[in-house]
Formats: structure tokens, C-alpha cells, sequence
């Protein structure tokens, strides 16, 4: 390197060092006042940014419930998000036999099963009492729940739809919840009629707890999806509603995304009628949130090494007299101002992972959903990147002040 | 710029700075005051050379001059020959830098930083790299009698030692010219004889040049240069 140049990077580096060793001293000394109250207030903003950026990322990945199953469902465009499993009108999905034994291939899906919903008229053979009620119609496995009503007792009597055809027995089992049974006056093993059709069924298991739609709860019962297929004459393109997937890995929303055309994959969020995917919400969340905090960060900056730069304008006249040119004042100036910045963004981002451990610990107690927001090391790095871009943004005030500074008078002050 | 086979190290001939109108540092306005008054004088190498007078008399004026933190209004100002009214303000910086050591009354040192940080500032610019700032700087330190007080900052320092770290600092790019004003103002009598006894160590291969209004002081330099009203007093 020439001699020139490299003189000329010391003296930058060297000049630039003063400007960060000049904000460490004043750290350590008496005069940390202002500096502290400028790192806060960044500290403050960029936190802030962490914590909304991180619950954007949350949002936008459909990282929700990451500790838990994730339920996602696959529904027709056409049929919404806002009531995902009781959807009985609108588009069907088709040949959800072989998509659902594609998906349950996938090592990274625990359980898979198309849904149909279908309101349907159920009888009691004995005391002749009829009642209408919502039907859904999976493929059971143990310990598992649809919409709320546990398939359990129907596990291992799937057996009405066997290779492509449904000439498999008929069992007629079927869980019906409190409402159906006190409407029909039934218990477990009773029997029950379907209207309109001769086959039977037979209560296999009333649940604990009823089928709440959101409005009020709904007489529902579950049982083998081929079984409803026939009976509603479903059984020719093999269609379902909907298919549900549980898994604990969220990446298999792609997967599922690229299955069917025009439907859409919604997450357990989606039973409160918020899609997790190809929403704008979160981008408009981060945005919010960096010029919120930019703002702040960029007002606190700026006012208090505005403040700062008066009360030690007699500081900056000292390196005039020692021979410091007004350009590299400036760069002392401009340092200090970032390295604040710096600081500021650094302790932000240790307060903002804490307020998002304190986040997702606040929404798994009151709604129920665990690690909401996700804190990446790209947002660390976006937020110092932050951090930096508030101390730029603050720096023309205190350059204004350093340049008015006339070094004669302020030492003769 | 500078000639440093030039015998006489400062001249100054028929020097005056007046201020027009409204100043900060006189608060007058509407009127021209003048501060110094066709001051002639020569300082050799290797004198310490006094400029007394009550206040008001123009003392710091022609050592703000003599450092080149202001231009005369009439006059020459020539430290190895070259002529400071002559050069821009960012030139007499860079001059300043390379050949003017400052000393103020009130040390004026940075209290954010330690006393070797302060004694290896004037270096920074120079594009020193910063291990031989810091060996210049403990180098300086040591010679005006600071040996382990280097990382004290000037908070935890005495009066004395403040304005020995004050001297070590206009030392450190070793300047042919060495200017203090009222370096002794704020110190105790015994601690100003130490300062005073630096001072004129110094200035075996350098002019030095000490404004006071205190006679012990003056009695310390080779020669003094009386002021009163902006006029030398013959």
C-alpha cells in the first residue's frame, strides 16, 4: 500500500477511534447522562422494531404453534377461511383418498385426513325422533380430534373404502356429541337411522363436549368419510370439503400449497379468520414498525447529541487548536452520533429477544399459541443495520452544531 | 511551508487586530475595537519569552494569533518564515498542527479520554499509527513527570498533573513554537513552579512563548513583552 494511502486510512481509523473512544469515556465517567438517555431511546426503538418485526416474520411464515401440532387445513378458495371446518357449501376437493395417502407418506405429516361436512338427517329407530344434524366425515386414527370431537372409538373401522372402490364393509360407527344424543334420546350402541336411506349406523361414543361454530353449539356427530361419502352420494370423484393436516413442521404448508389449484392452506389461526399465507398484514406491521421506530431513535439521536455537541462545543474547538482540520471534527462528530446509534441497536436487540420471549410467553397463556413471534438472525442484523441507519439519519443536527462552532471563541468562552 | 533553518522562529511586525461591530468576545457592537495595535516583536529558538499586561492589554490576542487561531487585521506574522495572515484557515489548522504546541490556562484537556489519550490526539491527524502515538504519548507523559498516571482521566488528576498532561500534549508533534496562556492561572504557587520548571525545560530547541499577568511567572522567562491597551509598552 503507498505510504499516502495508508497514512490517510490511520488517520481515518485513527480519527474515527477517537469518536468511539470519546462515547466509551463519557460511559465511564460522570457525563454519561445524555449518551445513556440517546442509547436508551434507541435501545427502546429498535426493541420495539424487533419484537413487531418479529411477530410480522411469526405471521408471515405461519410459524404459529411450532411447539404443538400444527393443524392446516386445505379448503377450495371459494369456501373462505372464516369458518374453515364447518364449511357445508362451496367448492369440493376431489380424490382425497390417494392426496390423503400421499400426504400421510410424508414423514413429516403425523396425521392426515380429508374432512367432508355435510348436514344430514339422523333418526332414532325406537322412539322415532328425528333431528338434522353436521356430519363429518374422516379418516379416524387414535387419540385424534376433528373439530373438537375425538376419533378415537372409530380407529381401525375404516374399512368401507379399500383400493380406489368403496365395496369395503359398512360398520355405521359414528361418535355423536351431547346435543345429538339428547335430541334422539340415544346412548352408546344404540341404533340410528340415516333418513332418506336404508343403511344404519350405530353410536359407537358420545363426547364430553359439543361442536361450537361460533354460534352456538351444533348437533354434530363423526364417522368414517367413505361411509358419509356414500351416503350423500359423494363416491364418484372421491370429494371432501376439506383436508386436515397435523404436523410439527411448518415447512409442509409449501407442500401443501402446491397440491390443489385454487384452494388455499390455512393454520389453526384460521379458525379465527386470519390466513397465514400471502397476507400483506405483516409487511405492513414491519413497515410500521421501522419508520416507528426510526422516527424515535432518529428524534432521540439527533436531539441529544444535538445537546450533547453544546454542552461540550469547547471540546471540539480543543482538537481545532491541536490541529484537528474541520473535516475531521466533523468525522469525530459523525462517529460519536453512529457509535450511539450502535450501542443504542445492540442493547434494542437483547431487549427486544427478551420482549419477544415475554411475547410469545403472554400470547401461549392467553390464547393459547406458543412461539408466535420468531426472532431470526436476519432481523437481529436488520435491526443494527437499523441501528446504523438512525445514527446516519441523526447526524446532520449535531454536524450542523459542530460546523457553527468557532473554535476561538467557544475556548476563549 | 515552514523554513526551520529560519533563525528567528517568530516575528511579528506592526501586528494589529481590531473587531468590528457586534463580537462575542467583547460584547460591544456598532463599534470597532482594537485589541492589538502595530505589536512588533521576535522571538528566538531557545527562549522562553513572557507577554505580560493587565487584562484587557491584548495578551491573548497576539498568542491567538501567534498560533494561528486568528488572522491580524494589519500586520506580518511569520513563524519560520511563513507568513500565517497569508494562509487559509484550514492551512494555519495544518500548520498549527505540525509546528504550534497550545497551553491553555484551563488545561482544556478531553475528559472522555485518559492522559495518554489526550497526549497521542494531536498525532491522530498526523496518520501516527496508534502504537506510536501511544509510545510518543507514554514517552511525554514520562518526561514531564507523569510516569503512572497514564490512564487516570482528567477527572481523577490533580491541577497540576492536568496542565503537565496539557503540556505533553502540545509537545506531542514536537512543534518548533510552544504557546501557553496563563499556564499557571489556576495553580497553586508550588504546583506553578513545576509547571513553570517544564515549561522552560522545553525550550532548549523550541521558542516558547508564556502570557501571564503573574510576576513569578514572568520572572521565570529570558524576556517579557509588556502589553497595555493593545500597544507594547516600550
Amino acid at each position: 500500500m503507498p505510504r499516502d494511502v495508508s497514512s490517510r486510512l490511520r488517520q481515518l481509523v485513527g480519527i474515527s477511534g477517537l469518536g468511539v473512544r470519546r462515547v466509551g469515556g463519557r460511559l465511564r465517567t460522570g457525563a454519561r447522562g445524555r449518551t445513556l438517555v440517546s442509547i436508551t431511546g434507541v435501545a427502546l426503538a429498535v426493541a420495539l422494531l424487533v419484537v413487531v418485526t418479529s411477530l410480522s416474520a411469526g405471521l408471515a411464515g405461519g410459524a404459529t404453534v411450532q411447539s404443538e401440532d400444527i393443524d392446516y387445513w386445505i379448503v377450495p378458495d371459494e369456501s373462505g377461511a372464516g369458518s374453515v371446518p364447518l364449511n357445508a357449501e362451496g367448492a369440493k376437493l376431489s380424490e382425497v383418498h390417494r392426496i390423503t395417502a400421499q400426504l400421510r407418506a410424508d414423514s413429516r405429516i403425523d396425521y392426515a385426513t380429508p374432512v367432508a361436512i355435510t348436514p344430514i338427517q339422523l333418526q332414532n329407530p325406537t322412539t322415532d325422533e328425528r333431528t338434522y344434524v353436521l356430519a363429518l366425515g374422516v379418516i379416524p386414527e387414535s387419540g385424534r380430534h376433528v373439530a373438537g370431537l375425538n376419533t378415537t372409538p372409530l380407529a381401525g373401522s375404516y374399512a368401507h373404502h379399500q383400493n380406489g372402490s368403496y365395496a369395503g364393509p359398512w360398520t355405521g360407527e359414528m361418535v355423536i356429541s351431547p346435543a345429538v344424543a339428547t335430541e334422539l334420546n340415544v346412548t352408546p350402541d344404540d341404533q340410528i337411522a340415516f333418513g332418506g336411506n336404508t343403511r344404519t349406523g350405530t353410536v359407537t361414543h358420545v363426547t364430553d363436549t359439543n361442536l361450537d361454530a361460533g354460534v352456538g353449539e351444533v348437533p354434530a356427530v363423526v364417522m368414517p368419510l367413505a361411509e358419509l361419502q356414500t351416503l350423500t352420494g359423494q363416491t364418484s370423484s372421491d370429494t371432501a370439503d376439506q383436508i386436515l393436516v397435523s404436523t410439527t413442521d411448518p415447512s409442509v404448508q409449501s407442500l401443501l400449497t402446491g397440491i390443489y389449484p385454487g384452494t388455499s392452506v390455512v393454520s389453526r389461526a384460521g379458525l379465527t379468520g386470519a390466513e397465514t399465507s400471502a397476507t400483506s398484514l405483516p409487511l405492513a406491521m414491519a413497515l410500521a414498525a421501522t419508520v416507528v421506530a426510526g422516527g424515535i431513535g432518529v428524534t432521540f439521536v439527533a436531539t441529544m447529541m444535538g445537546l450533547e455537541l453544546t454542552a461540550s462545543r469547547q471540546e471540539l474547538a480543543i482538537l481545532g487548536a491541536v490541529g484537528f482540520s474541520a473535516r475531521a471534527r466533523v468525522l469525530v462528530v459523525i462517529t460519536e452520533t453512529v457509535t450511539v446509534a450502535v450501542l443504542g441497536g445492540v442493547f434494542g436487540v437483547a431487549l427486544g429477544a427478551v420482549g419477544v420471549g415475554g411475547l410469545n410467553v403472554a400470547i401461549a397463556e392467553v390464547v393459547g399459541v406458543t412461539t408466535l413471534a420468531t426472532l431470526t438472525p436476519g432481523i437481529i442484523l436488520y435491526a443494527l443495520a437499523a441501528a446504523v441507519a438512525v445514527g446516519v439519519l441523526a447526524v446532520p443536527y449535531p454536524l450542523y452544531l459542530a460546523t457553527q462552532t468557532d473554535v476561538l471563541a467557544a475556548l476563549t468562552r | 511551508m515552514a523554513t526551520q533553518s529560519t533563525s528567528i522562529p517568530v516575528v511579528c511586525s506592526d501586528v494589529t487586530r481590531q473587531y468590528a461591530g457586534s463580537t462575542e468576545r467583547f460584547g460591544t457592537s456598532g463599534t470597532t475595537v482594537t485589541a492589538l495595535d502595530s505589536v512588533s516583536c521576535e522571538i528566538a529558538r531557545g527562549s522562553v519569552v513572557g507577554v505580560a499586561g493587565p487584562s484587557g492589554s491584548g495578551k491573548s490576542t497576539l498568542l491567538h494569533l501567534l498560533a494561528g487561531l486568528d488572522t491580524p487585521t494589519a500586520g506580518e506574522i511569520l513563524i519560520y518564515g511563513t507568513a500565517l495572515q497569508e494562509l487559509s484557515s484550514r492551512e494555519r489548522t495544518a500548520f498549527r498542527r505540525s509546528h504550534i504546541g497550545m497551553v491553555f490556562q484551563r488545561f482544556h484537556l478531553l475528559p472522555a479520554l485518559t492522559a495518554v489519550e489526550n497526549v497521542a490526539v494531536p498525532l491522530v491527524q498526523a496518520g501516527e499509527s496508534r502504537s506510536a502515538r501511544r509510545n510518543r504519548a507514554t514517552e511525554l507523559l514520562d518526561a514531564v513527570g507523569l510516569e503512572g498516571r497514564h490512564t487516570h482521566r482528567p477527572s481523577s488528576l490533580s491541577g497540576g498533573e492536568q496542565q503537565r498532561v496539557a503540556i505533553a500534549r502540545a509537545l506531542a508533534a514536537d512543534p518548533a513554537v510552544v504557546i501557553a496562556d496563563e499556564p499557571t492561572g489556576e495553580l497553586d504557587r508550588e504546583t506553578g513552579e513545576q509547571v513553570l520548571d517544564v515549561l522552560t525545560n522545553i525550550a532548549a530547541d523550541r521558542a516558547v512563548v508564556i502570557a501571564s499577568h503573574d510576576e513569578y511567572t514572568l520572572s521565570r522567562t529570558d524576556r517579557v513583552i509588556k502589553l497595555r491597551d493593545g500597544c507594547r509598552e516600550t
